[in-house]
């Protein structure tokens, strides 16, 4: 990590620190879910930025945590925790299982296998009524917590999930920084370079696959908490779209990118208010023009790359 | 006699009717530096493909230090002291000179993802370590100002020197070095020359590919030819240069006749 | 076990569905080929010429044959302008394929988005292009729009491969698929040849989409269905082979419609997913086609 990149780090974590103090609700409640997609993105970028691979169907990981929680919560009064837990096993299961053929691809076929497997997770949330309750969602989804203590209120899940980002953030940050982020790095670079200095190109990609999906299931139990009811609806083809459009816009394969990315995308559709509606027409237009304009992340327009650094690890 | 490191015995490669590699065998010996040279086309880089594992052979077979590794994987046969360059200088652009270098270490050390969690004593000693080695070898070859320039802003010769330094991180038994001349300027030649001679004299053993005759009649201790995918000569840089079959290969002009046998 | 006639009907709605598929698929095949991206976008077309002809022909008092040409005229427009304005200049600037597919989603999600806002998201439909009670035989009902579907379908096929194999144009933008950098050493306006491929893909999607709502309905969402669909109809007859991936259309309409037969209606999508994962897996290249290096 660049002395740049901490220096932005720090800053972000004394904004966060404070907002609560002038933030209103509305605001703050934005936060928390910006928090919760920083969360999928960090170890989305582990995958898409560090190893330079492609997945269109993380939403079918964040379903595992979604879905994971609220069933065993609901239905069979699981402790928080422990449903957080076992959602995060079988996401990692699930990864390991679809991962190994899955990885073999490359380009376009990457990503149209890992569409297959997000649309597949979104039709089973549809399908499979007596577990789902398919459209109509599962609701009443208790309070994460431990124990007999329960977060309640915006203020302490906004801190709790911050907590978590910060979390996340940290262990990306010493896996990026360490021998294992470099053999990713270099997967990302060149991988036939990389297999010819001895690094084993297909368990790392399936190493950075299954944290990424890890990830990805903690957040959608975080979801599943916070918002208190889960519907296909949330694990479908448009949180493809937002992840994408917060990872690009944030800067693909930079540490503080996630969560530029994932706030500034959340907040967006609240500082246009007279856009509400129009939520998903105006992510799809910023994807586009995020793509076209600025591919690096909004800070590789102007100079505010000098601000945060110049390399990007 | 001591057993030479590298054995090719009967290697052939074809592609789709067009036979690159042609039942070539020969040996690489120890801690001495050995070209294989010969027109465009005459199967060098196949070759080295083959060593590596990039391709697979259909017939032959390559051993190693005792072990047959014909047909395995690249990164086992990295494993197992194996490392080479490429033609054109593969480098992980996004990264730094010396985040090149370090990729290099990954064979040579050790630690998972729980490894860098925790962050223990004998990690971070590691790390400091390998950092340390890897400026030393980008001193070597020249690049220690650049350690932190990103590798897709070096030019097409430091590409190549940071390329054999990466390699040299991996601590190989034996380096293989496809055209490593190749773009490089008078100066950074020599440079290369003389960095080959000193890893020699360290005991690691040289294969390198190269068009440069000059380059390998200096450097090279062992000379092997090839022509249209066949060995057609080996030996001393001095018996090759004179050998008929390796002069009509490089003056062939005109009427040439393919498959003709010389060796 | 079914009985006969009942199999006889799914097949009959399976190579409908199937001919739309593989029109749609045709669409996926051209754009690969002739620029390497897969066309996230291509159901959005789908949709548009189902729901810009209901447009002309409810609001404007138009005539239904005139709604439909307009209809595919300004989605075969909209399709070059796409390429003009958004590909070319990523392809430029040397983008990496898979942004260029973000960039198609986006455009999936913005024209989506863009027809619930003006549309609302009420199921929309027109007549069928002749009136009248299904066919019967032997006790299989064939609807009389199946008749368009099949043959509009075959003669559309047909219409491609004259124009690729026979006329200038044609050739000209296959040249541009298959080299080109070659092509424009031939004096071969590239650019404007993979303009024209894309025009061409969207109209297919297009008429796809035309063919099919009488049967239906159009609405916003059925986009994505038919994107998904279409390309795995395309992935199994074979990305660079605009024929076969017809063939793959119809399998992947035939496979549904046994799905629904002997499953629940629901995991017909289900079936499709997992059948697209065995041949990425197994056999990317498809049926007919051949692999693409990356």
């Amino acid at each position: 990590m660049s002395r740049g990149e901490r220096l932005a780090l720090i800053v972000i974590a004394a904004v966060i620190l404070v907002l609560p103090l002038a933030a209103n609700d509305y605001v703050l409640s934005l936060m928390v879910i910006g928090g919760i997609y920083a969360v999928l993105c960090t170890g989305l970028n582990l995958f898409m930025g560090q190893t330079g691979q492609i997945s269109f169907g993380h939403n079918a990981f964040a379903g595992f945590g979604c879905y994971g929680s609220a069933i065993l919560t609901v239905t069979y009064g699981w402790s928080p925790v422990f449903a957080l837990l076992a959602s995060v096993m079988a996401a990692v299961a699930a990864a390991l299982l679809i991962g190994y053929p899955t990885l073999r691809l490359r380009g376009h076929y990457l990503a149209m296998a890992t569409l297959a497997l997000g649309l597949i997770m979104y039709e089973l949330s549809v399908q499979l009524e007596s577990l789902t309750a398919g459209f109509l969602g599962i609701s009443g989804i208790p309070a994460l917590g431990i124990g007999p203590w329960r977060l309640s209120g915006d203020v302490q899940y906004y801190y709790a999930i911050w907590a978590m980002v910060g979390l996340g953030v940290w262990i990306y940050g010493r896996i990026v920084d360490s021998r294992v982020g470099r053999a990713l790095g270099a997967i990302a670079g060149d991988e036939h370079a990389a297999r010819s200095l001895g690094i084993d190109v297909s368990r790392y990609k399936l190493l950075a696959f299954v944290i990424s999906a890890a990830y990805a299931s903690v957040a959608g139990s975080l979801l599943a908490h916070y918002v208190s009811y889960v519907s296909p609806e949330v694990i479908g083809l448009g949180m493809v779209t937002l992840l994408f459009t917060m990872l690009f816009v944030g800067g693909l394969g930079t540490t503080t990118g996630p969560i530029t990315g994932a706030v500034l995308i959340n907040i967006l559709p609240a500082l246009l208010t007279r856009f509400q509606d129009y939520r998903q027409l105006v992510y799809g237009a910023a994807l586009l023009l995020v793509v076209m304009f600025a591919p690096r992340g909004l800070h590789s327009l102007g100079n505010l790359r000098s601000v945060f650094g110049g390399s990007t690890r | 006699m001591i057993e030479p490191l590298l054995n090719i015995e009967h290697l052939t490669k074809r592609f789709d009717g067009l036979t690159a590699v042609q039942d070539v065998s020969f040996s690489v010996p120890r801690a001495a530096i050995t070209a294989v040279i010969g027109p465009n086309g005459a199967g060098k880089t196949t070759l080295f493909n083959l060593i590596s594992a990039f391709h697979r052979a259909d017939d032959g077979r390559i051993v190693f230090a005792g072990q047959v590794i014909t047909n395995s994987s690249p990164e086992r046969v990295a494993r197992a002291g194996v490392v080479r360059t490429f033609q054109i200088a593969r480098l992980f652009r996004q990264m730094t000179a010396l985040q090149n270098v370090l990729v290099g270490f990954h064979l040579n050390t050790q630690g998972n993802v729980l490894a860098a969690l925790l962050g223990r004593r004998w990690y971070r000693e590691q790390d400091r370590r390998i950092q340390a080695e890897a400026r030393r070898l980008l001193g070597i070859v020249g690049l220690a100002d650049l350690a932190d320039t990103l590798a897709a802003n070096l030019t097409g010769g430091q590409n190549r020197l940071l390329e054999v330094a990466r390699a040299l991180a991996a601590k190989p038994k034996l380096l293989m070095l496809d055209e490593p001349a190749a773009g490089l300027s008078s100066s950074e030649t020599a440079e290369l020359v003389r960095l080959v001679r000193d890893v020699r004299k360290q005991g690691m053993t040289v294969l390198l590919v190269e068009h440069d005759m000059k380059l390998v009649m200096g450097l090279a201790d062992e000379v092997q030819v090839l022509d249209f995918g066949r060995r057609i000569a080996g030996g001393t840089p001095e018996f090759v240069q004179s050998h008929p079959a390796v002069i009509e290969a490089y003056l062939g002009s005109g009427s040439r006749s393919k498959g003709a046998d010389h060796a | 076990m079914p009985d006969a006639s009942v199999i006889l009907q799914f097949l009959v709605s399976g190579i409908g569905t199937g001919c739309i598929y593989g029109l749609v698929a045709i669409g996926f095949a051209v754009i690969f080929n002739v620029s390497g991206i897969v066309n996230f976008a291509q159901g959005a077309f789908v949709m548009l010429g189902g729901v810009i002809t209901y447009a002309f022909y409810r609001s404007g008092h138009v005539p239904l044959w005139l709604a439909a040409f307009g209809a595919v005229a300004s989605t075969a427009l909209l399709g070059a302008a796409f390429q003009f304005l958004i590909v070319r200049p990523l392809q430029r600037r040397g983008t990496a394929v898979f942004i260029m597919m973000l960039a198609t989603l986006a455009l999936s999600v913005i024209v989506e988005n863009a027809v619930l806002h003006i549309m609302g998201d009420q199921p929309m439909s027109f007549p069928p292009f002749t009136p009248g009670e299904p066919f019967t035989i032997g006790g299989v009902f064939i609807d009389r729009q199946m008749l368009w579907i099949v043959g509009g379908s075959i003669m559309l096929v047909l219409a491609l491969w004259v124009l690729y194999g026979f006329t200038i144009i044609g050739k000209a933008m296959k040249a541009c698929a298959i080299d080109a950098n070659l092509a424009s050493t031939l004096a071969i306006p590239v650019q404007r040849m993979v303009a024209y491929s894309f025009a061409l893909s969207a109209g297919f999607g297009a008429v796809a989409g035309i063919l099919i709502t009488p049967t239906q309905y159009t609405a916003y969402h059925i986009a994505v269905p038919f994107s998904v669909n279409g390309f795995i109809a395309a992935i199994i007859g074979g990305l660079g082979n605009p024929i076969g991936a017809f063939a793959g259309g119809v399998i992947v309409g035939l496979l549904q419609s046994f799905a629904v037969l002997f499953f629940d209606a629901g995991y017909k999508e289900i079936v499709a997913f997992s059948v697209l994962l065995i041949f990425l897996f197994l056999r990317p290249a498809g049926l007919f086609g051949s692999l693409v290096e990356e």
